[in-house]
């Protein structure tokens, strides 16, 4: 069985809850006593805190699971309004695929846009726009295809005409739908691929030393073999000893966490060792989300680095109104922006979506709060 | 292990945040109860440290109310493992007067340990828990993050939860607070007993069927024979083979009928179960947001 994560977002209202209230009704994970406590309203399912229910709105990204045959999913149904952004941007960043509800009789709102627009900057390798309460429209195939066209900037993504409160096209192929080809949501989950890594550079970042000088971690992408020549900043180093415990390989691809006996020691958390050749710099052209607002120095994380941001020089900032990018004049939150990002020593990454790294977090120096989402794009 | 599957991502994922909380953090400890998810938290240890010895020690909170069998395994496995634990005990914060006792036909130690938990925090100057909570066990954990800062007094506020991007987790604290870490986040209780399985645990015997003596209240509720409970007029003592799926204090966990002697069975039985796992608890019925609630007050 494979492992795939996905999201769901949306404007308030259009019925993320209900949608995912109504896969997990029909693909038979809702128990018994679940249902009782939701009191015939599907959307409870997901609603978990007391506010949110009293408040009829999702809030916070809540986590649920379901598997089919071929797959277990993690579902994070993510809050719709833009002042929760940063949950909605939590929920995507691991994101195999998102699901982006739109509603039939409203048609495709401003924040619709930005959800679909952020999802794809994140990187999210699919995205499905689940356009809902198609009861209400009388299924009609043209009010579907309107919607379509003004989504035309995602040419490659799938639309699939659904009510989650009915249950069409969710579980089951609608037979309201006889003019719709295209999958059912859970015939789509069933196909979306993996972030593919495997046949990559090798990156692996330290995370912890042992005291016997080997060195634990995470394979972030390619593969190793036993015996080969890493790279690191400090030279050359063997790979002598590939181990998850309690077996001793000879060969791991990414995403396995690991354990390697190299022919050296003098290692600390942090370090990166890999094959290829990576960017290792202090100046970089970055994009940022800030989704709180900055009141202090930043501090900068990424898989292997920490330090200090010493500039932040914005030259583009994006318009969520427009869709387009203008001159950084505004300031609040979220705020979008293109531009130099120097920090206080070199940073080794790939540019994002190239070898599983290139993200970063900014966090607030004083209140500690991780406030920023960027994406680096160019070593400089 | 040629194929990489889905349960390799989970203990992945899982192993990957073990190992950030022991280099971000100065005095980290994991919380064991006794039941299978902190034991996979024990067994996920081993695979993220070894041939080190774990980098924190292991904490255990006594509510009093345990069963003795739940004892009996925490003592066999930390003497296998050969790690640290510490006890620290409900009863020992009631007579020092910094908890009370409930009282009522269902009085449990469940709230009390929060107090004991956090009082074991400070004494050892830990500054992070791992704990073996998981996301589709009820709506309030659904919202967990990774690592979950808490003030100093414990309390979960759900409302100011920070971003939590890619797997980037953020080791500040809140003045005097500590961070909850959860790698089982992402685990169902069926994903809990297939690794069991896949890797061939030793598991606690109450996970299992076996005879038992337990009362029938007039509600419906079931729960163990124990001198914990108090007695009701109502009540009908009845025999069954029984198995917990949850296991917590004897007056908050009631057992279900089961034949399911092995973890094969035991998965086949949940797999085909109308009922979610805290379905049996009964410090979950105690309202809507009670899991909230007490997340608020400290409790995992």
């Amino acid at each position: 069985m494979e492992l795939r994560r996905f999201f769901t977002a949306g404007e308030v209202d259009d019925g993320k809850s209900t949608l995912i209230g109504r896969l997990f009704l029909d693909a038979g994970r809702i128990h018994q006593d679940q249902l009782e406590t939701l009191k015939g309203n599907l959307a409870h399912f997901t609603d978990g805190l007391r506010a949110e229910r009293a408040q009829g709105i999702t809030m916070d990204v809540a986590y649920r699971f379901f598997e089919t045959a071929h797959r277990k999913f993690i579902v994070a149904d993510a809050p719709g309004h833009l002042r929760y952004i940063r949950h909605m941007v939590s929920a995507a960043s691991l994101a195999d695929a998102a699901i982006i509800l739109v509603d039939a009789t409203r048609g495709v709102s401003t924040q619709t846009r930005r959800h679909a627009w952020l999802a794809r900057w994140l990187g999210v390798p699919a995205i499905a726009f689940v356009v809902n309460k198609m009861d209400q429209v009388e299924f009609s195939e043209t009010v579907f295809t309107e919607l379509k066209a003004q989504l035309s900037d995602y040419s490659d993504a799938t639309f699939i005409p659904a009510s989650a409160l009915l249950g069409d096209n969710i579980i089951q192929r609608s037979t309201q739908t006889s003019w719709y080809e295209g999958p059912s949501l859970i015939n789509w989950l069933d196909t979306i691929p993996t972030k593919p890594h495997a046949n990559h550079p090798a990156r692996f970042a330290v995370q912890h030393v042992l005291r016997d000088g080997s060195v634990t971690g995470q394979l972030i992408a390619g593969e190793l073999k036993s015996g080969e020549t890493l790279h690191t900043h400090q030279g050359p180093v063997t790979l002598q000893e590939i181990h998850s415990h309690p077996h001793q390989r000879s060969q791991v691809k990414a995403g396995e966490a690991l354990r390697l006996v190299l022919a050296r020691g003098g290692f600390q958390r942090g370090d990166l060792l890999y094959t290829g050749t990576i960017p290792h710099t202090k100046r970089w052209e970055a994009e940022w989300l800030f989704f709180e607002e900055m009141k202090s120095p930043l501090i900068a994380k990424t898989l292997t680095w920490q330090g200090n941001v010493t500039s932040l020089q914005p030259a583009l900032m994006w318009d969520w109104e427009q869709h387009i990018w203008c001159a950084p004049n505004q300031t609040g939150t979220p705020l979008l922006q293109r531009g130099l990002l120097e920090f206080d020593g070199p940073l080794a990454s790939d540019e994002f979506g190239k070898n599983g790294m290139g993200q970063m977090i900014l966090i607030d120096s004083i209140s500690g709060r991780t406030i920023a989402a960027v994406l680096l794009k160019k070593a400089l | 292990m040629s194929h990489f599957d889905y349960l390799d991502q989970l203990e992945a994922e899982a192993i990957y945040s073990m190992r950030e909380t022991a280099a971000l953090f100065k005095r980290p400890v994991l919380l064991f109860s006794g039941g299978k998810d902190s034991l996979c938290l024990l067994l996920l240890s081993v695979k993220a440290f070894r041939p080190d010895p774990f980098p924190y020690p292991v904490l255990h909170i006594d509510t009093g109310h345990n069963f003795s069998e739940t004892i009996d395994f925490r003592d066999r496995v930390m003497k296998q493992l050969g790690e640290t634990l510490i006890v620290r005990s409900v009863a020992d914060t009631i007579a020092a007067g910094r908890a009370q006792d409930e009282s009522g036909p269902y009085p449990s130690r469940n709230r009390q340990q929060a107090r004991t938990l956090l009082d074991a925090l400070a004494e050892g100057h830990f500054d992070a828990a791992i704990g073996g909570a998981r996301r589709d066990e009820e709506k309030a954990r659904a919202k967990e993050r990774f690592f979950s800062p808490r003030a100093s007094e414990g309390g979960w506020d759900p409302s100011v939860q920070q971003a939590e991007l890619w797997n980037l987790y953020n080791p500040s604290l809140p003045p005097e607070g500590n961070m909850r870490v959860f790698p089982l986040n992402n685990w169902t209780e069926l994903d809990v007993w297939r690794w069991l399985e896949r890797e061939n645990a030793d598991v606690p015997s109450l996970y299992f069927s076996h005879r038992r003596e337990v009362v029938r209240r007039s509600d419906g509720t079931w729960l163990p024979t124990s001198p914990f409970i108090t007695p009701l007029p109502t009540d009908k003592v009845e025999t069954w083979d029984l198995r917990f799926r949850t296991v917590g204090d004897m007056t908050c966990t009631s057992p279900i009928k089961s034949d399911a002697k092995t973890i094969a069975e035991v998965i086949q039985e949940i797999e085909s179960s109308t009922l979610s796992e805290r379905g049996s608890r009964a410090d979950d019925k105690r309202g809507d947001a009670a899991m909230e609630d007490r997340k608020r007050e400290g409790y995992f």
